[in-house]
């Protein structure tokens, strides 16, 4: 692809493209709608830099396989979309537990099961969250935009170097697929995986230091030998069932997460300051609920919007500090209201939910409609 | 094993050479008997506790089969020249 | 002479506790010492060896051994060490596994490892049953033999793990049992010699799980049943065809000495313009 600063990307190409800029060398992935696009781009692309793609055998084996990667230094990644996430969710949770940066993008489209592999959905919001088994870390971004797939992807390498833990880019089908002409950033932010500042004798890989600092990951083959698990471990990486570090294995593991809300949570406001009502959307709704909020305004109803760009973690404080001043929250998702609970679970104020599982975006017009049902 | 000790040019007597060619370390042995049985000399033998012990140590021809087959690294043989010197260092200790 | 307790002790993590987890008179720890020695032998570095492994009895063995390790999920270690491997191809990778975590759970990895070529040794330490979970009946577990599982007797035919990976491509294929410890290691030594994929099928006895049950009896006599039944691959093939009974080939298999999938995905970034 020829270097030029403005080009018609689909929302996939813009997120590969954002791969290759934060530096990611190692693709692993197994085909799937409607995530493929990311992967067929990266095999062209990758060996051009001298980095590595491969199609393994299914999502299991390419998640392991970008653990392992990342394990041996290499920025790593795979995408797939709904059946290949929920393949994927054990690995997720070894990534967590073990600390091992990756990105995971899901491009979601129609489920449960095998659903609807052509059409979008927004329905894994709640996997995404909760999906491997354990109480573990989450951080989740939502792109609104084919801008924001190339920049959010970056931000997710990023995010997943500096707290060690794998970072998933939830996309849906119609983020992937949608083509716009944007302007290539030229320079943004790359956060590379730090050195170790101590001798290997010295190296605690899993170390809890006080003041939330975040122990290097060090390569393996770089004198610094240590042990990696999905087992509950102690600061050496060792298992452990010693009740005392088997708390302070899983504390850190969320800790490191929810102590640094501010520099995580990213999210966008429109129109807000004077408004009454509050649309929550995120994704491609966002793009519907904008032009909603748009309608609203021209018709003298004070309506904004929130769009949380980290999904989880949930911007719940946001969410509080905006209740205090409206009056009603509406939630349009592809969904039957997964982040509809969440809005409910943070403001004590009327939430209504705009729902849609049939595989088509909602439309500005039905955001429209029951923003006029709670005005009057 | 250097083949010095094997061919008894140093001096001593052959039953001092072989004497408790065994090393075994007893906190890692689970007693699994694997050694014992697979001593082409039928050195070993068990003990009352379970552990095995040279009963025969005259017998070893220090081919390390129980060392190579212990499950648990609990058994070696002894490095020949290393212990002559320990043994004679014992001797002088109790001449003294 | 050998001395493997002493060339163990220089590979053996000094922070962890020992004796180590295996019950008395189990095979592993004696494939353990096979495996070591090759290393040994072959004078590689501690910092350059990886060491994958899956879930199960065989899986603790990374926490055990001074090296670069990672103990991954159940059956997935092929899959985490491919990747490993391919993102710094001078690192020594060596997976082990044992006869479930390989064949059953991770039978896909394994034949897409061998398939691939990917340059990667694995050691599959076969005992015929699930140890760690409680005796349950694996891929390879004998017909008519009983787990805990397998209560009436297993009525399931078993891989040879062998004849699998050939058939799959593997570049390098051997077996060997623990009663012939010593020719375990040069086995595993040449198997990480080679280019390619290689896998050492390692016979190991779980007297505690399968031999019990079984009435094979205690650790001796189970390698005194591995002596019995053992046959070095030239005597195996002048058996008559349906003569050989419970007995197995052990020894070198398959040699081929192939590039592997690294060489082969140089190449692609040749072709694509890149700098290898």
């Amino acid at each position: 692809m020829k270097k030029r600063n403005d080009v018609l990307l689909q929302g996939n190409e813009a997120c590969a493209l954002g791969a290759l800029a934060a530096g990611m060398r190692f693709y692993a992935g197994y085909p799937i709608t409607p995530s493929t696009e990311i992967a067929e781009l990266l095999s062209i692309e990758l060996p051009k830099v001298g980095g590595i793609f491969i199609q393994m055998e299914d999502e299991i084996a390419s998640i392991a396989a970008i653990i392992g990667a990342s394990l041996a230094g290499a920025k790593s990644m795979t995408a797939t979309s709904g059946p290949g996430f929920s393949l994927m969710q054990e690995n997720l949770g070894f990534a967590a537990m073990a600390e091992v940066p990756c990105v995971v993008v899901n491009v979601m489209r129609g489920g449960p099961s095998t659903g609807m592999p052509t059409r979008a959905s927004q329905g894994d919001v709640m996997q995404s969250r909760w999906g491997t088994h354990g109480d573990h870390p989450a951080i989740v971004l939502s792109p609104g935009s084919v801008l924001e797939c190339y920049t959010l992807t970056v931000h997710a390498f990023n995010l997943s170097e500096k707290y060690r833990t794998p970072v998933i880019v939830l996309m849906d089908g119609i983020m992937g697929h949608m083509s716009e002409n944007i302007k290539i950033p030229e320079k943004l932010e790359i956060i590379n995986r730090p050195k170790p500042t101590v001798p290997p004798i010295w190296y605690r890989p899993y170390d809890d230091i006080p003041g939330g600092e975040i122990v290097p990951l060090v390569p393996f083959g770089e004198g610094y030998r240590y042990h990696v698990t999905g087992l509950v471990h102690d600061a050496l990486g060792f298992p452990t069932l010693v009740p005392d570090e088997v708390n302070a294995c899983l504390k850190k593991i969320i800790y490191k997460i929810k102590n640094n809300l501010h520099d995580i949570i990213r999210i966008e406001k429109y129109l807000l300051d004077d408004a009454d009502i509050c649309i929550v959307a995120y994704g491609s709704v966002a793009r519907s609920a904008r032009e909603a909020v748009n309608m609203a305004r021209q018709e003298g109803i004070k309506a904004g919007m929130l769009r949380p760009i980290t999904l989880w973690p949930f911007p719940r404080f946001n969410l509080e500090d905006i209740g205090r001043k409206v009056k009603v929250f509406v939630v349009p998702e592809m969904n039957y209201g997964q982040v509809y609970g969440e809005v409910l679970k943070a403001c004590h104020k009327k939430v209504v939910r705009v729902t849609r599982v049939d595989g088509e975006l909602i439309t500005p017009d039905e955001i429209m409609k029951k923003i006029k049902e709670v005005t009057i | 094993m250097n083949g010095k000790v094997n061919t008894g040019s140093n001096g001593s007597s052959e039953n001092k050479k072989n004497k408790d060619p065994v090393h075994l370390f007893s906190s890692w042995c689970k007693k699994c008997g694997i050694c014992i049985a697979i001593c082409p000399k039928k050195v070993l033998e068990r003990g009352p506790e379970g552990y095995p012990y040279a009963a025969r140590p005259e017998d070893c021809i220090l081919c390390g089969m129980c060392d190579i087959h212990c499950p648990d690294y609990a058994i070696t043989l002894r490095k020949k020249d290393k212990d002559k010197d320990k043994d004679e260092e014992a001797e002088h200790e109790e001449a003294k | 002479m050998m001395r493997t307790s002493e060339t163990v002790y220089k590979y053996l993590r000094p922070n962890k506790k020992f004796p180590h987890v295996w019950c008395p008179g189990c095979g592993i720890g004696i494939v353990m010492g096979a495996l070591v020695r090759a290393i040994d032998k072959k004078g590689l570095s501690k910092d350059d060896i990886v060491l994958v492994s899956g879930i199960g009895c065989s899986g603790r063995m990374s926490t055990y051994l001074d090296f670069n390790t990672l103990h991954t999920t159940h059956g997935r270690a092929l899959a985490f060490a491919a990747g490993i491997k391919l993102a710094r191809p001078e690192l020594t990778v060596i997976v082990v596994m044992g006869d479930g975590d390989a064949t059953a759970i991770g039978g896909n990895h394994l034949i897409h490892a061998c398939r691939r070529n990917i340059d990667i040794t694995a050691l599959i330490i076969n005992n015929n049953i699930y140890g760690m979970t409680g005796g349950q009946y694996s891929p390879t577990t004998p017909m008519d033999k009983k787990a805990s599982t397998a209560q009436y007797g297993n009525i399931e035919k078993p891989f040879d793990i062998c004849k699998l990976v050939e058939a799959c491509g593997a570049s390098f294929v051997a077996r060997g049992t623990t009663y012939r410890a010593n020719m375990l290691d040069p086995l595993i030594e040449k198997a990480i010699s080679r280019r390619g994929f290689s896998v050492v099928e390692a016979m190991a006895q779980c007297p505690v799980q399968y031999g019990r049950r079984n009435i094979q009896g205690g650790p001796v006599d189970m390698l005194q049943w591995y002596r019995d039944h053992a046959v070095p691959v030239a005597a195996f093939k002048e058996i008559p065809p349906g003569e050989a009974g419970e007995r197995f080939p052990i020894g070198v298999m398959v040699d081929l000495d192939e590039p592997g999938y690294i060489d082969r995905y140089k190449e692609i970034i040749k072709k694509a313009g890149g700098e290898v």
